[in-house]
């Protein structure tokens, strides 16, 4: 994705979408939409966890036994479009908000 | 050893603090102390935790372990990385289409 964000060592997408958060909120939830586009893997089960309206949610992602989180943030932008940011995050690692130590992903790449 | 089990090793602030310090490069065990305000025992039980996960290798010279970043041990997550860091992009996309899509 071009207009991805260059965060090679963490699973954060940007870009902006050309519709209004509330279309595009209605596209994230409304289940029909959400199939179209999440095309959801045979072996990951997703479960709803928080739900701001229009403008944050976050999926509890479960492939096999492996727990981790994704959350979307939408935000309006310039001429009805909406900005859009997905992050994946592993369950067991604490929010980068949460703790003043740099992403153990970033530090793994690194490594 | 799985992705699952190495991010439950790594959810421990003090042992990503430890891989940070190694991937400056080799040190001892006294060495990885400094700075930290931890027992010996405590920093010989994360090392422990390290190697066994294959995250962390260790050398022996006379009486002295040093300890190194093992790169292989890090293959798990990197395939777990790489397969998300294609897999969302194309969702992305499909959410695009299905945005044309939608009446207003």
């Amino acid at each position: 994705m071009s207009d991805a964000q260059d965060g090679q060592d963490d699973l954060v997408f940007e870009t902006v979408l050309d519709a209004p958060p509330e279309k595009v909120w209605r596209a994230l939830t409304i289940p029909e939409y959400r199939d179209r586009w999440l095309q959801r893997p045979d072996d990951v089960s997703v479960e709803l966890e928080t739900v701001d309206a229009n403008s944050v949610l976050t999926y509890r992602w479960t492939e096999r036994e492996e727990v981790s989180r994704v959350t979307i943030e939408l935000t309006p932008a310039d001429n009805g479009r909406t900005g859009f940011r997905l992050t994946h995050a592993p369950l067991v690692i604490p929010d980068a908000a949460n703790t003043n130590e740099p992403m153990p992903v970033t530090l793994m790449c690194a490594a | 050893m799985n992705e699952t089990e190495i991010f439950k090793v790594l959810s421990d602030p003090t042992r990503r603090a430890i891989l940070e310090r190694l991937s400056a490069g080799e040190a001892t065990a006294t060495d990885l102390r400094e700075g930290f305000t931890i027992t010996q025992p405590a920093m010989s039980q994360h090392l422990a935790v390290l190697r066994s996960a294959g995250l962390v290798s260790e050398r022996r010279e006379g009486r002295y372990a040093h300890y190194r970043v093992d790169p292989e041990g890090f293959a798990p997550l990197h395939a777990w990385l790489a397969r998300y860091r294609a897999f969302w992009p194309s969702r992305i996309d499909n959410l695009k289409d299905v945005l044309r899509e939608m009446d207003q």
